[in-house]
């Protein structure tokens, strides 16, 4: 990119071909006012606050910085007697129809409004007139409020909507004078397929749409801006907790970050009710005489490290389970199952829901080297195809299916497969509908017609594959007629499937978990794996192969050893009577869907020593003898592996609860009460012995994540870490085309 | 602002001294079809013929229309680079045409065209950009009138920007107050820097269009505006104001 020079206020300035008359004056620290204008948004150059003085010659006019071309020579003012003319007048025009009741405002302290009327010293408008009067708060949905009258009509939340969610939901009705914000036809947001992910909330500059919950709970000078990384799905989303004291008032998008750009979906920044209720354990229970009762934490680890020792020396260390949660942190999960295996000396250590992603894990790892998405989230923007395997996507990972859906508006295609297409109807190119459990079956399909035909990319294939002709052979009774019977699809659609597969390069593979905890069919993923590799997507950008781990911290749990590769199934033991405790670390194996019916009806019926950490008192504490309070994601300090591979550095936003502990205390205490040395570790002490152990995490620092995350495998310090894997090969050589 | 409301009107390049790459250009509507009861074939013929005997350089063309002959402002003769339009054109005009439009620049009235939509010429209308004439005696009230044109452009707009939506509302508010005989004495200065934000900051040129009729109405009507502001009276009798 060639660089241009213009002259902004007599100063010299370089500036990127391309650039807008903003975004040069940004390079150089001079500050231009904005107010419709956002970074993440594409710009409206509605507000025309940003203008500016072009200088020609003996003449000048004004013209809009945000979208205004800067050009090599140009001579720009920004703060000139026009120029500061022309903002008062607008700004006054603004505020001649805006109720000027800033003392109540709900967005007092954020609302750029005013501290635009501030800078400008604008008390109120000159021009006094007509003024709109809607209902405040006219739509029922519980998240999002709306108040048009203070509305100032910049378009962000339209432009949120189209260009951020991909929902349309949000436009502009009516001419003139009386436009405003609407859905279609004006309808209530539930009925005009609003998904209430908020983007319009985070993005309005004012408080005509704002989040509902914490109204007139506080002022946003009283709350603490913290940020933090959602524990609520595999995506990662960074995004700032607003506390007043130790209340979470509200959750606001970040938008420095790079695994969500700012984006959240509709739990991740509405559903946090819980982190306030008041039902939360505040001190280790037991039961005595049938009632739960406080002790202090000595009493609980005693009794725990009695309880235990008898155990093992009862029924030998094996005796003992450990079932971790996918929501810990990389470190406790680390410290954990070290824990069990060197002081308890068990290997039957698991994380809830591990069955889901083992046999993505075991594939993934025993044919290329390394898990997790290939490529970035972000990178599906620079994707021409995109094949989409199963539409519950939106339902498990949002963030992923928006940009699926930014990439379809920016003009890659996509092929969905899945028997009922749940969304993603509009955007797809084409659907299939394969019977339940033929997916792979279909994917086979492709991968014959596309070798028979000699459309697969033949020099990725010589250069880093080996077996070709194996997989020929091997597939050759998948013709397209078989296959189509077997999925219940016509020829005809699979040739379109083939087609498609052919002609898009680069061609990202998306797959979702199934869901209902179901495991992630091994054939299909074999499949998938075989399709990426012989039309040569894996390690490029816009290409990859993209599973994704179910929970927020899947990668991390498998990456640190928080399962047993040899039995993976913890909870398959609870009915064969060798398993005589059982520790679930904040999580409820009963309570959730992903343990099937039989295993909670074998938790109640074993009758095996129960202890369980957890939030609130859940349906399985309810069968343990001895209930640990836990520590929330607000509360510690620590790390989350996303499904992008990209470690997330989490800080706690308030000192952790009275009467909790964090893990590397609890376990140094609980070692203690067993009479064997065990170091007191900090988050950040165990983050480096994992840095020590793990060579793919070597180069992870918290000085660094503190910058943003980074992506493993990152060996060294300076290293930048890995977006795209594979991009100079495969690790362990040529890989082999085949189904195991 | 001062400029906007002092500025003359345009130097129009001299009729007649059009340089021999600009052929003068005329269209005659539906003139290659003889059968035509109107009779613009006959005055196309005419015309080409009456060039060509004063050996007139000419771009004579056609305009191509779907008319069966029965439109009663026809024929139709366009200059369209002179911006006239003559209508009900018959052939005793066609030297007329020649001789005194195209050659000395004067305008044959009985024929032209007054319509908004195709005679555009700058020393018959307040303002080109407006694209408007319009005759009015003494018994409209000029202020009125500016109240009125604003209020037309403000359901025009479409409302995206500030300098627009809210400018074009806010001048019909002020021109409001002064026929009501609310307005302040600064009235005149606010409508000038509503205009001139207007004209200069808004994202296209409607707005700027729009207030150029009020800026060619102060321009040329001042005095009005001062009576309604200083001594609460409508010269015209029609502002009811006190």
């Amino acid at each position: 990119m060639s660089k241009i020079h213009l002259t902004i206020n007599g100063r010299d300035v370089e500036a990127d071909s391309g650039d807008t008359i903003l975004a040069a004056a940004r390079k150089a620290d001079i500050r231009i006012p904005t107010l419709c204008y956002h970074p993440a948004l594409p710009p409206e150059e509605s507000c025309r606050l940003c203008v500016v003085e072009m200088v020609r010659g003996r003449w000048s006019s004004l013209v809009a910085a945000c979208v205004y071309p800067a050009r090599e020579g140009m001579v720009i003012e920004t703060d000139t007697d026009p120029v500061i003319k022309a903002r008062k007048h607008i700004l006054e025009l603004i505020l001649s129809d805006h109720p000027l009741d800033c003392l109540t405002c709900n967005s007092a302290g954020s609302c750029e409004l005013m501290d635009l009327a501030y800078e400008y010293g604008i008390k109120e408008s000159s021009l006094a007139g007509e003024t709109h009067e809607y209902p405040v708060d006219p739509d029922p949905n519980p998240y999002i409020h709306w108040d048009l009258n203070k509305c100032i009509l910049c378009r962000r939340c339209i432009r949120a909507c189209s260009e951020m969610q991909c929902a349309h939901v949000l436009t502009k009705a009516n001419r003139g004078f009386n436009q405003r914000i609407s859905t279609a036809f004006g309808n209530i947001l539930g009925q005009s397929g609003c998904e209430l992910d908020g983007q319009c909330v985070a993005l309005c500059p004012v408080d005509a749409l704002s989040e509902k919950l914490p109204r007139g709970r506080g002022r946003n000078w009283e709350m603490n801006k913290t940020r933090s990384v959602c524990p609520l799905c595999g995506c990662g989303c960074v995004f700032d907790l607003n506390l007043k004291g130790r209340e979470l008032l509200k959750i606001t998008s970040n938008f420095s970050s790079a695994a969500n750009q700012g984006a959240l979906c509709r739990q991740g920044r509405f559903e946090y009710a819980y982190l306030n209720q008041p039902q939360r354990l505040k001190a280790p229970l037991m039961k005595q005489g049938g009632v739960w009762t406080e002790v202090p934490w000595e009493k609980a680890l005693e009794f725990l490290a009695d309880k235990t020792k008898t155990l093992i020396t009862q029924y030998g260390p094996e005796s003992l389970g450990l079932m971790l949660s996918p929501v810990l942190t990389n470190e406790e999960l680390y410290l954990w199952q070290k824990f069990a295996r060197t002081v308890w000396g068990t290997p039957h250590i698991d994380h809830a829901g591990s069955e889901v992603w083992a046999p993505v894990q075991e594939i993934l790892t025993q044919r290329l080297g390394l898990t997790g998405m290939t490529n970035p989230t972000d990178d599906l923007l620079n994707s021409s195809g995109i094949i989409l395997l199963g539409s519950q996507l939106m339902e498990t990972h949002p963030i992923v299916g928006i940009k699926v859906r930014q990439a379809v508006q920016r003009g890659a295609r996509l092929l969905v497969i899945d028997e009922v297409p749940r969304t993603f109807r509009r955007q797809a190119e084409l659907l299939l509908g394969p019977k339940p459990g033929t997916e792979a079956a279909l994917l086979q399909g492709l991968l014959s017609a596309l070798i028979q035909g000699q459309r697969y990319d033949a020099p990725f294939v010589d250069r880093q594959t080996t077996g070709i002709e194996g997989l020929k052979s091997a597939l050759a009774d998948r013709t397209l007629e078989s296959v189509a019977s077997e999925t219940g699809l016509t020829t005809r659609d699979l040739q379109e499937a083939v087609d498609f597969v052919a002609q898009h390069r680069p061609l990202a593979l998306v797959c979702p978990p199934p869901l209902g905890g179901t495991p992630f069919d091994r054939e299909l993923v074999q499949s998938a794996l075989n399709l990426q590799l012989i039309t040569g997507n894996l390690g490029k950008a816009g290409g990859g192969l993209a599973f994704l781990a179910p929970k927020a911290n899947t990668l991390g749990a498998w990456e640190l050893g928080a399962v047993n590769p040899g039995n993976p199934e913890l909870l398959a033991r609870l009915g064969t009577g060798k398993l005589k405790g059982l520790f679930l670390i904040a999580e409820d194996p009963a309570g959730r869907s992903h343990c099937s019916p039989d295993q909670a009806a074998a938790l109640k019926s074993s009758g095996i020593f129960l202890v369980v950490q957890d939030l609130f008192l859940s349906e399985a504490a309810e069968q343990a003898e001895l209930v640990l309070p836990a520590l929330p994601y607000s509360e510690k300090m620590g790390t989350f592996t996303n499904v992008e591979r990209r470690v997330q550095l989490l800080k706690p936003s308030i000192p952790p609860s009275p009467g909790t502990l964090w893990t590397g205390d609890l376990l140094h205490q609980f070692a203690g009460a067993l009479g064997i040395s065990w170091p007191l570790l900090t988050p950040g002490q165990t983050l480096e012995e994992i840095a020590r152990n793990l060579p793919t995490w070597a180069g992870l620092t918290a000085p660094r994540l503190e910058q943003g995350g980074l992506q493993w495998p990152c060996p060294r310090p300076d290293h930048p870490g890995t977006p795209i894997l594979y991009t100079e090969g495969f690790p362990a050589g040529p890989v082999r085309l085949e189904f195991t | 602002m001062a400029e906007l409301l002092t500025r003359t009107t345009k130097p129009q390049k001299p009729l007649g001294l059009l340089t021999p790459y600009e052929k003068p250009q005329v269209t005659v509507c539906g003139g290659h079809q003889p059968e035509l009861p109107c009779g613009s074939f006959a005055l196309y013929a005419g015309l080409k013929k009456e060039a060509e005997r004063l050996q007139f350089p000419l771009q004579l063309e056609t305009a191509k229309i779907g008319c069966r002959g029965t439109c009663r402002q026809g024929p139709y003769v366009s200059l369209p680079r002179l911006g006239l339009f003559y209508q009900q054109v018959q052939a005793g005009h066609i030297p007329f045409i020649l001789k005194e439009t195209l050659l000395q620049g004067k305008i044959l009235f009985p024929i032209l065209r007054l319509d908004h939509l195709q005679s555009v010429r700058s020393d018959l209308i307040w303002e080109k950009e407006s694209e408007c004439i319009m005759t009015l005696d003494s018994s409209y009230c000029m202020v009125q009138m500016a109240r009125y044109l604003v209020q037309f452009h403000s359901e025009e707009s479409c409302g995206k920007c500030v300098p627009c939506r809210l400018g074009i509302k806010r001048l019909g508010e002020v021109l409001e107050a002064i026929t009501q005989g609310r307005a302040g004495g600064s009235a005149l200065q606010e409508i000038e820097t509503l205009i001139s934000l207007m004209t200069q900051a808004a994202f296209c040129s409607f707005a700027g269009k729009a207030s150029k009729i009020i800026v060619a109405i102060i321009r040329y009507f001042r005095e009005e505006f001062e009576t309604h502001l200083r001594e609460k009276r409508c010269p015209a009798g029609v502002c009811g104001m006190m």
